[in-house]
């Protein structure tokens, strides 16, 4: 009977913590902008997910694949910073937006330039479970059943979330001006 | 099932090769060091949080039946809180009784209130069948049903509210009636009584019926209403479809489409009162001032800005407005950036100086640009920004204003102020690159 403690993958892949940083470091920046909203800094705080997962690196017991492991860490970390920028905001730290109008480049890179805004926007009106869901099955193309691992919820709860945060992300991108 | 989100908008959330490219960098040259320049303003703002949580320190609102109990009426009291007390003879349903206001719905019988004008969570709204909603803060009252009902005020004030007709503040004399059909109820003595909209702004301590003054405090602490009025129950057995009045809210119009009415009585006896000396209940408003963060906290800007303008209008002159004023600005810049622009001007009218002026010179000078695409109205802003501002509020505004003086042409504005923003040390890393490229561009192509 196998051991039901037997890892299921292999601890990490990655020979090396600088190809260990290389290999993800868009993965991680990428989900740190669609799960963090427009008010964490997206670039520190992924730098923050790596300082975590090389310290860790020694403790993954290979129960999931790394990049599922990563993603856990970086889920953390994004919620521990939507939580200290909220901080910031109450108290009047952070409340300063971005001007989008002054992107360099031609108009429609500046029209590129505050869409993304407002798909940031938009994305971090979301509830998080809600965006959660929504970005692993529509943005990162995972499957309802494998969201569900990395979120430790039922293949249904997924299809449940994703069901409300596809509607409430629909409703929020029409209040920013586009659809 | 919903459709999925469309392929641009996956693709804007994309990080730019060049983002990519700089986080590697750092990654490599420091792979496991983490930002720490945010934690010690972090750690300053924990430690006002919790200060804050301290001295508020919110009182608890006791035992309750959970909303939807249906409570039989009888002579012993039915506490809601620690300042309602209900009997009488019949049946209501709670619909709310919590730190956020009680509220119940007569269905049928009669119910007697008493509420200690000068206690906590005294706000109270009673629903009738009708759509009929008498709310009252601090007084003594019974609503009594039958087949012809009135409204009869002995001392104090109520309003009722009804559905298609304009509420209706009746004071110490007057009468109400309805007949329960679809006929908006009348007023039979109309000597004090106001629609909201024409209310006159009575002082508190001023007796109703006479105009005689009375002493600090009398209004509010003898007030008594007595208030009866037909409410033959629904057919359905239904809550009438009232909105729901929210009695801790602010007596505000919002610019939230969704915001309900609210419904409250005058400010005068509204406004928590110190027994002592007739003063604000600091408590009290610092717990309405931390309302205003909880709103933010959970998402809901719309209902933070009303709360905060509120809050701000009310207490005129005491230290907390103008913060208030300052979060009302922040809170309208997610939901109407248009009104954050009319609320940060009419807030630097108001506030020639001050810890937060900077801040919400910024927001003004942003809302100008962003959203009006009006750069000759930002730059003054940018500008008194720049000169009185501290750490990253004035690196953005010289950045800003240079980017802004470059794009209406003004060059030695924005030679000067693109200068200053490089070589300052709070200039944020995402911005320095667009700083650089606005420099070369007016190195290379002097105007």
């Amino acid at each position: 009977m196998k051991d039901s403690r037997t890892p299921r993958h292999k601890p990490f892949v990655t020979d090396s913590r600088e190809h260990f940083c290389e290999r993800y470091a868009a993965d991680v920046l990428r989900w740190v902008i669609r799960l963090g909203g427009p008010h964490v800094q997206a670039e520190d705080v992924a730098q923050d997910v790596f300082a975590v997962a090389l310290r860790r690196l020694d403790t993954f017991r290979g129960d999931s694949s790394e990049r599922t492991w990563l993603f856990g860490l970086t889920r953390n970390v994004v919620n521990n910073a939507r939580r200290r920028a909220a901080l910031r905001r109450f108290v009047g730290l952070d409340s300063l937006p971005e001007p989008a109008s002054f992107a360099p480049g031609p108009a429609d890179e500046l029209e590129a330039s505050q869409r993304r805004l407002a798909v940031r926007r938009a994305l971090g009106k979301l509830k998080t479970h809600h965006r959660e869901a929504l970005v692993l099955v529509d943005m990162e193309g995972y499957t309802a059943r494998e969201a569900g691992e990395m979120l430790h919820v039922p293949e249904g709860t997924v299809h449940s979330r994703l069901h409300h945060g596809r509607k409430a992300f629909a409703d929020a991108l029409r209040r920013e001006g586009i659809e | 099932m919903s459709e999925s989100v469309p392929g641009w908008a996956i693709a804007a959330t994309n990080p730019s090769d060049v983002e990519v490219a700089r986080l590697k960098a750092h990654l490599r040259a420091h792979p496991t060091k983490r930002f720490h320049r945010r934690y010690p303003v972090l750690i300053s703002a924990v430690a006002m949080v919790v200060a804050l949580a301290i001295f508020i320190r919110p009182p608890t609102y006791g035992d309750a039946p959970a909303p939807g109990t249906v409570v039989q009426l009888s002579d012993q009291a039915l506490y809601l809180g620690p300042s309602i007390a209900l009997t009488g003879d019949g049946a209501i349903t709670v619909d709310e009784a919590g730190l956020q206001g009680t509220v119940v719905s007569l269905t049928e019988g009669h119910v007697n209130a008493e509420v200690d004008p000068d206690g906590r969570f005294r706000e109270l709204a009673v629903r009738a069948p009708g759509d009929v909603t008498v709310t009252v803060v601090g007084t003594r009252f019974s609503v009594a049903w039958d087949d012809g009902g009135r409204v009869a005020v002995e001392r104090g004030e109520v309003r009722v509210d009804q559905r298609a007709a304009e509420p209706r503040t009746l004071r110490a004399g007057d009468s109400w009636t309805w007949d329960g059909g679809d006929a908006a109820g009348e007023v039979l003595d109309d000597r004090h009584s106001s629609t909201s909209e024409g209310a006159p702004d009575l002082p508190g301590d001023v007796d109703h019926r006479s105009g005689a003054p009375v002493p600090s405090g009398a209004a509010a602490s003898d007030a008594r209403a007595i208030a009866t009025g037909d409410a033959r129950p629904d057919a359905t057995g239904d809550a009438p479809a009232t909105p729901r009045p929210s009695p801790s809210a602010p007596p505000t119009v919002t610019e939230d489409p969704d915001a309900v009415a609210v419904v409250e009585a005058p400010a005068t006896e509204a406004e928590p009162r110190d027994a002592t000396d007739g003063a604000p209940d600091t408590i009290e408003l610092a717990r309405r001032f931390a309302q205003i963060g909880d709103a933010m906290d959970a998402g809901d800007p719309a209902r933070a800005a009303a709360l905060a303008e509120a809050f701000a209008a009310r207490n005129r002159g005491h230290a907390l407005s103008a913060e208030a004023g300052y979060l009302r600005v922040v809170a309208l810049t997610e939901v109407n950036p248009k009104a954050a622009l009319f609320a940060a001007s009419a807030w630097l009218d108001e506030h020639a100086a001050g810890g937060r002026r900077a801040e919400v010179l910024y927001l003004h000078a942003t809302m100008a640009n962003d959203r009006l695409g009006d750069c000759r109205l930002a730059i003054p802003s940018y500008e008194e920004a720049s000169r009185i501002a501290t750490g990253d509020v004035q690196a953005r505004s010289l950045a800003y204003l240079g980017l802004c003086a470059l794009k209406v042409g003004d060059d030695d504005v924005a030679g000067a102020a693109l200068q200053s923003a490089l070589l300052h040390a709070d200039l944020p890393r995402a911005l320095r690159p667009r700083v650089v490229e606005a420099q070369r561009t007016l190195t290379a192509s002097p105007r």
